[in-house]
């Protein structure tokens, strides 16, 4: 392979460059590739808590149309976004107005939007609600109130 | 592979390894693309059937809809059971605006249903679900509930059917 003491081949250069290239490659495709799951795993748990929010606050409504129910009190607690590497801040934007959640991390800016039913008409709801927070909701002048 | 020069071998060796390494490459991009896909729509049927679930929970124990049952001095809603007159709209199931939804009960003409779109596309995803219920025109007093329940008199259930698709 070596026709003078010290000189290296062609192969041998075609072969560090292949390796040089090879391990840059795969380096990046397992840095693309985590980033994909952990991109789907906080979208997907994003979802989760826009739905098990909105089916909370859908059961709320049924107290609205039971004039028997006098007095009223619930709990809820969101819950939170984890990944393996690292804990992920989110929140719940919500808009009544046009009756959307959209769930924001502090990931990428990935954000999930989920539409809804609740409306103004019968929810006062902070504006945002933080993951892992508790809200309290009452009945406040023919309103689910929820703090 | 003829052996013409010192290293030819090696440098066709190392081609063949390049090549393959990167159809291995390729078909690895193209499995994760796959499997991007499948999460996706995963994602999509995972949103459709719950919003279907809590239609479905909503249809059956709904104050909006549910039939009263009232004496002089109590009241309350019996879930399973509608009211013909009833308003039924996506709203009063929950039902948010990018889908669309058709619920019906055999034999029954609800007065006011705005849950009546067509599914068209025979191959698109929807959450359907059949089951019964017991209507009713107006409210049902204490004695007649009570008939009811112990087999007295028995309302006729009714087949309700409910479908929701992504619009």
């Amino acid at each position: 392979m070596f026709k003078n003491k010290g000189q290296l081949s062609i192969e041998v250069l075609i072969i560090l460059i292949f390796l040089i290239t090879f391990i840059y490659v795969y380096n990046n495709l397992g840095e693309q590739t985590v980033y994909t799951l952990e991109v789907n795993k906080i979208k997907e748990q994003e979802q989760g808590i826009a739905i098990s929010l909105n089916e909370f606050l859908e059961s709320q409504k049924s107290i609205l149309y039971d004039s028997s129910i006098i007095d009223y009190n619930s709990t809820y607690r969101l819950s939170n976004i984890s990944i393996p590497s690292k804990k992920v801040v989110c929140y719940v934007d919500i808009n009544l107005d046009i009756s959307q959640m959209l769930v924001i991390s502090d990931y990428s800016n990935i954000n999930t939007v989920y539409n809804s039913t609740i409306s103004n008409t019968e929810f006062i709801l902070p504006h945002r609600i933080n993951c892992g927070q508790e809200i309290i909701c009452d009945l406040n002048t023919g309103k689910i109130e929820c703090n | 592979m003829i052996k013409t020069k010192k290293g030819q071998i090696v440098i066709l060796d190392v081609l063949f390894a390049v090549v393959i390494i990167i159809l291995m490459f390729f078909l690895l991009m193209k499995l994760a693309e796959v499997q991007v896909y499948k999460i996706n729509s995963d994602k999509q049927i995972e949103k459709l059937n719950n919003v279907g679930t809590l239609a479905f929970k909503k249809a059956l124990n709904n104050p909006q809809i549910n039939c009263k049952v009232v004496d002089s001095v109590n009241s309350f809603y019996l879930p399973g059971t509608i009211q013909e007159s009833a308003v039924i709209t996506k709203k009063t199931l929950g039902i948010p605006g990018d889908y669309n939804c058709s619920f019906l009960i055999s034999g029954v003409s609800i007065s006011s249903n705005a849950c009546n779109q067509v599914l068209t596309d025979t191959n698109a995803e929807s959450y359907n679900v059949d089951f019964n219920v017991i209507t009713c025109s107006g409210n049902y007093t204490k004695q007649n509930y009570f008939k009811y329940i112990t087999g007295d008199r028995s309302p006729s259930s009714k087949q309700a059917t409910l479908k929701i698709w992504r619009s």
